[in-house]
């Protein structure tokens, strides 16, 4: 009997951790975002009903991030991670997910949503080497520099949401339907306000631009880096400088994330202008949300190319 | 009739559905009595799935072609999926993902990652077999260093999901003489309620902070001298392990494990069930943007029956309990580590051995700890700095001489480390430590490579 007993206390002690565990959040959906354009879109169509959590922020390389103490908890208590997926967060994220003991966000589960997977993916590599550098095999994954990649995500995530909280699914379709409306008419202004950035010779730091470029016609000529990953050494970047003597480029972009140097160098040598692009929401002091990344991306590309 | 019943019914079904729910359409048409009846409708369905398959190849060739072509890709794979979308008739209102689905089997072969090693060694002394003063060694620490060349433990790692609700992992080792070794082979659960991990096989344990990270994820090339000397590098044995990840907004982790306890301290403990169990806790959390911190307080009780050690063997019959403290700080501007990063680590372990060493009966507390830091001042380049020691305890006069008696000398040591990253797979090492184990001081210089070929590993923190 007495054993009986023990065994009711530990269950009632149990259970009433495991309440204050799940009413610390008192939304109907705990979401753990990847990136902060997922936890800035998803909050754009979850509203007051989803909590989020961002695990990462503009200041952090999302390739690189250190599975810390404070990410496993957060992982632990989500019902929803939504993440780039096509192997961004490869080099954290499973360690997070093995250690966090939540089967709802695991790979494949309702809880887990990859964001590349609604997108089409460009810089499929042809041949896998890492001898290439950091390539990634299902594509690049930077896919939140286009717009166009934002409103096609926007439509699963509120889906997904939907399915998880179907009490609220009306909530999430009209809130879906009024970002849809307002992101349609913002990437209209940005496509005649980018116009004269078509065609123009560019170069970026790192490959994590092509959908931008994709998106407003740039040409990229050079990258700063030898190969993707690969910090460039003074004489690569030396070689550089020729290249862009002998075919100016209008403007070099790197994230605020990205060391200033490599971009700083081909400034002083060559006198091309740098834009620093936010590359994210956080990015930049514009860049409050999702609406604000592209005006402001925008605003400093047009400065940095001088062609307002 | 029922020919025509069954090809209404798949009519209406629709052709997507016939092929992914063919059985159960078949079924359905359970009213078909005779077995020619059915032999008919069994050739019609091959027929027709046939027919849907080649248009289907058809379509994914297509629209592969689409996709090859860089500027028609989207418009063209937007119209053909919309055709395969009609065609499939499940007409979902959600938006398909985009991936294509391939079906080779090898897709589900483990991820295999191989690891590398190699070391050149210099020292003032020849570092023959390692001693430390007053404290009897196991196998791995006291395993002979030469100088000049030699070649570390090449490691094959397999892992995978096994299933929906376990992972696998095995590490098997090779040592430069050639013998194998399971250095790690376990299951774990990966989705339990309630927050908890239940692992089965031989695994490193979770006590500390180093001891559950393999060798070559360490931060300097050798096991601090409280690792070395009281766990053998690392403890690592048979057995099974739960973990309890608590639901409270900071990281907080409970664990305990049971073990065969063959393993150093332990020894011979196999014929008596459980020879070893551990309790543990780690906590963690981030202090602001830039910086986080976990600790963790470990016990770890062992049971020796005849443990040998030495060349000249030592005999240890007794039991080992032994306290661990241990805590980490990192650090990087603005949370990126890419750029710069520290991390400082210090754990200091109590050791207590009542028992009966060569015959003689012997009870004594032991301690030890390091304090290390490491700083990556640039992309590819870190620096390290570390000073560990351990002492033993005061022998009574018996013991006076033997492997427990430290000669009245503290072993301790001083190490700085140069590491250069050619990527995250690849690295070159080159250490100097001040090695004051034994009485006799050896200046040590120890330039290493380590590589992983393989998938990229997620790293603990």
């Amino acid at each position: 009997m007495r054993t009986g007993h023990i065994v009711l206390f530990f269950g009632v002690a149990l259970a009433a951790l495991g309440t204050i565990g799940a009413t610390a959040a008192l939304a109907d959906v705990n979401v753990f975002a990847c990136e902060p354009e997922w936890a800035s879109l998803t909050k754009e169509l979850g509203g007051d009903k989803v909590s989020v959590y961002m695990a990462t922020q503009a200041s952090q390389d999302p390739h690189q991030i250190q599975a810390r103490p404070s990410l496993i908890a957060h992982a632990r208590a989500a019902d929803l991670a939504v993440c780039t997926g096509a192997e961004l967060e490869i080099g954290w994220l499973p360690q997070i997910q093995r250690q966090a003991t939540n089967g709802k966000i695991l790979p494949g589960a309702k809880g887990s949503f990859e964001a590349a997977r609604y997108v089409h993916l460009l810089d499929v590599p042809e041949r896998l080497d890492r001898a290439d550098g950091d390539v990634h095999a299902a594509g690049n994954p930077h896919i939140q520099t286009d717009p166009r990649n934002i409103a096609a995500v926007a439509k699963p995530l509120a889906d997904r949401l939907a399915e998880l909280d179907p009490a609220n699914a009306a909530y999430y379709a009209s809130r879906y339907h009024a970002f849809d409306e307002r992101w349609t008419m913002a990437m209209q202004g940005w496509t005649l306000q980018a116009a004269s950035l078509r065609g123009l010779p560019i170069g970026t730091q790192h490959k994590n631009w092509t959908y931008l470029l994709d998106w407003l016609g740039m040409t990229e000529t050079v990258t700063l880096e030898p190969k993707p990953g690969i910090p460039p050494s003074s004489g690569y970047l030396a070689q550089v400088v020729d290249t862009v003597r002998q075919q100016p480029i209008r403007l070099v972009i790197r994230a605020a994330y990205e060391d200033s140097r490599p971009s700083d160098f081909l400034k002083d040598r060559a006198g091309v202008p740098v834009a620093v692009l936010p590359f994210t929401v956080g990015g930049s002091d514009g860049a409050k949300d999702l609406f604000g990344l592209f005006d402001d991306t925008l605003n400093r590309l047009l400065a940095a190319a001088n062609v307002r | 009739m029922t020919f025509k019943r069954t090809f209404a019914l798949a009519a209406a079904t629709g052709a997507w559905a016939l092929m992914s729910h063919g059985n159960a359409a078949l079924a359905q048409s359970k009213t078909a009595q005779s077995p020619a009846d059915m032999a008919a409708i069994r050739q019609m369905f091959d027929q027709m799935k046939q027919d849907y398959e080649s248009k289907i190849r058809d379509l994914e060739s297509r629209l592969d072609k689409a996709e090859g072509d860089a500027q028609a890709a989207k418009d063209t794979a937007t119209q053909t999926k919309a055709v395969v979308a009609a065609g499939a008739a499940s007409a979902p209102a959600k938006a398909a993902p985009v991936a294509n689905v391939s079906s080779n089997p090898n897709a589900f072969n483990p991820s295999i990652s191989g690891v590398l090693n190699g070391t050149f060694g210099a020292s003032s002394h020849d570092p023959g077999s390692p001693r430390i003063a007053g404290f009897p060694l196991g196998d791995e620490t006291s395993e002979g260093k030469s100088r000049g060349f030699s070649l570390g433990e090449s490691e094959l790692n397999f892992n995978a999901n096994i299933d929906q609700a376990l992972f696998g992992n095995l590490t098997v080792s090779m040592t430069p003489e050639n013998e194998l070794s399971l250095e790690e082979a376990f299951v774990q659960t990966t989705d339990l309620p309630g927050g908890f991990t239940l692992k089965g096989g031989r695994f490193f344990s979770g006590i500390g902070y180093l001891n559950q990270k393999h060798a070559h994820d360490w931060d300097f090339i050798d096991a601090p001298l409280p690792y070395a000397a009281m766990l053998d590098g690392q403890y690592g044995d048979d057995g099974a392990q739960v973990r309890w990840l608590a639901p409270t907004p900071f990281f907080l982790e409970f664990g305990g494990e049971l073990f065969r306890g063959e393993g150093f301290p332990g020894s011979g403990a196999a014929h008596g069930g459980v020879g070893a169990k551990s309790l543990f806790v780690h906590a963690g959390d981030d202090i602001d943007e830039s910086s986080s911190w976990q600790a963790g307080l470990s016990y770890l009780r062992t049971n020796a029956k005849d443990r040998e050690t030495g060349d000249m063997p030592d005999v240890y019959s007794g039991p080992t309990d032994l306290g661990i403290a241990s805590l980490v700080y990192k650090w990087a501007p603005g949370g990126n580590p890419v750029e710069r990063n520290l991390t400082l680590a210090g754990e200091f372990f109590l050791q207590r051995q009542s028992g009966d060493f060569d015959g003689v009966n012997t009870d004594g507390d032991q301690t030890g700890w390091y304090a290390q830091a490491v700083y990556q001042f640039m992309p590819q380049w870190k620096v390290g700095l570390r000073y560990d020691q351990v002492n033993a305890s005061d022998v009574d006069v018996a013991l006076a001489g033997t492997t427990l008696d430290d000669m009245g000398h503290t072993p301790r040591r001083g190490t700085a480390l140069l590491e250069y990253d050619t990527s995250e797979f690849g690295r070159i090492r080159l250490q100097y430590s001040r090695d004051a184990s034994d009485a006799e001081t050896n200046d040590l210089v120890l330039l290493q490579y380590t590589v992983i070929f393989g998938p990229h590993g997620a790293h603990q923190y």
